[in-house]
């Protein structure tokens, strides 16, 4: 009896982490009824997954795949970021990117989490995006899947120049859904983008209507995004020119000893 | 005739020798690095001030950083050339920029990092409002000191780019310390004047 009940928990225990993987927190579903920008790629309207392969101090791989077929589109470089306020916004577009072309993507949350990605484009097409929005973009001089463990990340601004990674933009932390009809609201506030976790029930309402209940109020104050620190250590400042210097006196002192000390033996 | 000599040696002269040659050896290295490092400073000095490229010499040693500019902080005597990176070489003959933080004039959070016993060692007597004066090519920032921290180094929460702007200027601590200090001063300025500087 002691047998039954041990392989029997044995096998609930393998199997709990396995029956919970396909809504893991690691991943989040993303429906767009248009056509966004993202590293290396413009994704047309349609329904996908975003997957965490890999999160790093530093960097961190995202996957994008077909959410019916499974088919994998893109892995894609990117850094740690981290919002003020946890949401249910996965996807946040450059601030200022024009409303009549496919919206560049700057972040990727997880659904409720406060940490998520700020992406890394190729260096064309962060150019591009830093001269149509004004704001800097991560670059990297290769992004291919090979180097993304290795390259480093740097950011540049519309005329192509390195600036600074760090920066106090302010991102419109808000679900970008696609509202086209809605007169109300001006063609920079109507986002594109509707987003919701993976594995959650969507709601049997029209894409307007589901628009409607993530559209906050227009007036509500943005959160600051805040890029993630630099360095994952302060930097190494201990000099050796002391400690040199010390072993030198120390060897000269011994040395002079011993010459003494022959002396007067 | 020299093993001759050599074997009229006692152990404690051959001991005194050996001795007294690691130590001419130590000074030689000491002193070559101070003699470099105040070249360094010179020239880049005089190069902030002319405009002229930097000295082939120092382009073959991997010292042409993009970036270079001054600080100064008057009250403390500290004046030292600013050099883009922060890697050893940088830091063992000037005071480094760290890479991906902002550089003064640019939006986000400045630091600067040095060692404590060469350049940032007068950084143990700064107190709160010393001003600290930033040049480079661009233009001239002011600072003042508003918060001096001791952090361990994994705290880089106060390097974070989202505070306000700040410059930070990073190096060991206990001052005294001999070898890897355990901890880091922090001495953080904010902007309070200068070309494009946000107050």
């Amino acid at each position: 009896m002691r047998l039954i009940v041990g392989v029997l928990a044995g096998v609930l225990l393998l199997a709990g982490p396995v029956a919970a993987q396909p809504s893991g927190p690691d991943r989040a579903a993303l429906r767009i009824t248009e056509a966004i920008e993202l590293p290396g790629m413009t994704l047309p309207p349609g329904e996908y997954e975003l997957k965490v392969l890999e999160n790093g101090d530093r960097r961190a791989l995202v996957q994008v795949q077909e959410q019916t077929t499974g088919k994998i589109l893109a892995t894609l470089l990117s850094v740690p970021a981290e919002r003020t306020r946890a949401s249910e916004t996965t996807v946040v577009p450059f601030t200022s990117a024009r409303p009549d072309i496919p919206q560049p993507i700057r972040y990727w949350y997880l659904p409720g989490a406060e940490r998520g990605f700020e992406l890394v484009y190729p260096r064309e097409q962060a150019v591009a995006i830093a001269a149509s929005t004004g704001e800097r973009v991560l670059t990297a001089e290769t992004t291919t899947t090979a180097s993304m463990r290795t390259v480093r990340v740097t950011a540049v601004d519309a005329d192509g120049r390195r600036v600074s990674t760090a920066d106090r933009h302010r991102v419109l932390d808000v679900p970008r859904v696609a509202l086209n009809t809605t007169p109300e609201l001006p063609a920079r506030t109507t986002p594109a983008i509707v987003e919701e976790p993976a594995g959650a029930r969507r709601p049997k309402v029209p894409p307007r209507a589901a628009a409607i209940q993530q559209t906050p109020a227009p007036s509500a104050p943005a959160p600051p995004a805040q890029a993630a620190p630099v360095l994952d250590e302060l930097p190494d400042t201990a000099g050796t020119t002391v400690a040199i210097l010390l072993v030198g006196l120390v060897c000269l002192v011994a040395a002079l000893a011993l010459m003494f000390r022959r002396r007067h033996v | 005739m020299g093993t001759a000599v050599r074997s009229s040696w006692t152990p404690d002269q051959t001991a005194a020798r050996v001795l007294g040659l690691a130590a001419l050896l130590c000074f030689t290295w000491v002193a070559g690095s101070v003699g470099t490092a105040w070249r360094v400073q010179s020239a880049y000095a005089q190069l902030l001030d002319s405009g002229t490229s930097a000295h082939p010499a120092f382009v073959a040693q991997g010292l042409a950083p993009d970036r270079i500019g001054r600080l100064d902080i008057p009250r403390l005597g500290l004046h030292a050339i600013v050099l883009g990176g922060a890697d050893p070489l940088i830091l063992r003959v000037a005071v480094g920029h760290v890479d991906g933080t902002a550089w003064p004039g640019e939006r986000g959070h400045v630091v600067l990092a040095a060692h404590r016993d060469t350049f940032f060692r007068p950084l143990k007597d700064a107190r709160v409002g010393d001003t600290v004066w930033f040049r480079d090519r661009a233009g001239e920032w002011r600072y003042e000191v508003a918060a001096i921290r001791i952090v361990r180094p994994r705290d880089v929460q106060v390097i974070d780019a989202a505070l306000a702007p700040m410059l930070s200027l990073v190096t060991c601590y206990p001052m005294t310390y001999i070898g890897p200090a355990p901890l880091r001063l922090v001495v953080q300025a904010k902007p309070v004047g200068g070309k494009d500087v946000e107050p």
